[in-house]
């Protein structure tokens, strides 16, 4: 591996992280400070996607109804690929909520473009299975 | 435009695959490591055998010739790292007769080995209500 993608491994992977605590501790504009403006979301609840960053946005007031700040919202797993300007991520994350104390795992995908020196998100696909 | 070319072709051949039930043509061009999201249980797939044992064991099948077909796909390319969203329009007529159609959301990244683009992480899903 070249120095290169360690580096941007190790950039992605602290912009990934700083994501999911700022999701902790509901800090809306540092949830939002590595989006592009033409995000698409696809979220685990409904709609089916949401596009741009106003859609973005409104996707998380669902999530701070559904959980509180002192509640997990952990990556379990995280894998990154990059290379010199586009790059992916996939993890198992655990979201805890007052309907699910315990917590319930889920997936994510990341797809981030660099853009003026820095790694942005442009993309987000959240998910759990199916049940049919 | 040429590496968005092929990255298409290889996601409309898995899709034909796919729709076709050519079992041993589905991950013709996916890595043997890749890890996939499925829009049914369980959680992931790790490996390309892991998957395809999942063929034989279960993954429903159609009679004849079902619809399974990407739709409104978006690449982002950049050296030899990629990833592409889209929709899949999928449905048809299972072996009990029941009908089926759906649209579910797909996200796939990709890595390009030796000068071809490979499938190494893709997520497929559909939005769930959660409870609470």
């Amino acid at each position: 591996m070249t120095q290169q993608v360690e580096t941007a491994e190790r950039q992605i992977r602290a912009l990934i992280e700083a994501w999911a605590e700022a999701a902790r501790r509901h800090d809306l504009p540092a949830i939002l400070a590595h989006h592009e403006q033409n995000i698409v979301m696809f979220d685990l609840p409904p709609p089916l996607q949401s596009k741009g960053m106003e859609e973005y946005k409104a996707t998380w007031d669902l999530f701070f109804k559904a959980h509180k700040p002192s509640q997990g919202f952990d990556i379990e797993e995280l894998t990154i690929t990059a290379g010199d300007d586009v790059a992916f991520a996939f993890a198992i994350m655990r979201c805890e909520t007052d309907a699910e104390p315990g917590g319930f795992p889920f997936r994510l995908t990341i797809g981030l473009r660099k853009v003026g020196g820095e790694w942005r998100i442009t993309h987000e696909h959240h998910s759990i299975p199916a049940v049919d | 435009m040429r590496d968005e070319t092929q990255i298409r072709a290889v996601l409309e051949g898995w899709a034909t695959a796919t729709r076709k039930g050519q079992k041993d043509q589905v991950l013709a061009n996916h890595l043997a490591d890749v890890l996939i999201y499925d829009v049914l249980a369980p959680m992931k797939y790790e490996g390309a055998a892991a998957y395809r044992k999942s063929w034989d064991d279960w993954q429903p099948d159609t009679q004849g010739e079902g619809q399974f077909d990407l739709q409104d796909l978006s690449i982002t390319v950049g050296g030899a790292v990629a990833f592409a969203h889209g929709f899949i329009k999928c449905g048809g007529v299972l072996f009990d007769g029941k009908k089926f159609e759906d649209l579910v959301r797909a996200t796939f990244c990709l890595r390009k080995v030796s000068g071809s683009w490979k499938v190494a992480h893709q997520h497929i899903s559909k939005p769930i209500q959660l409870k609470g």
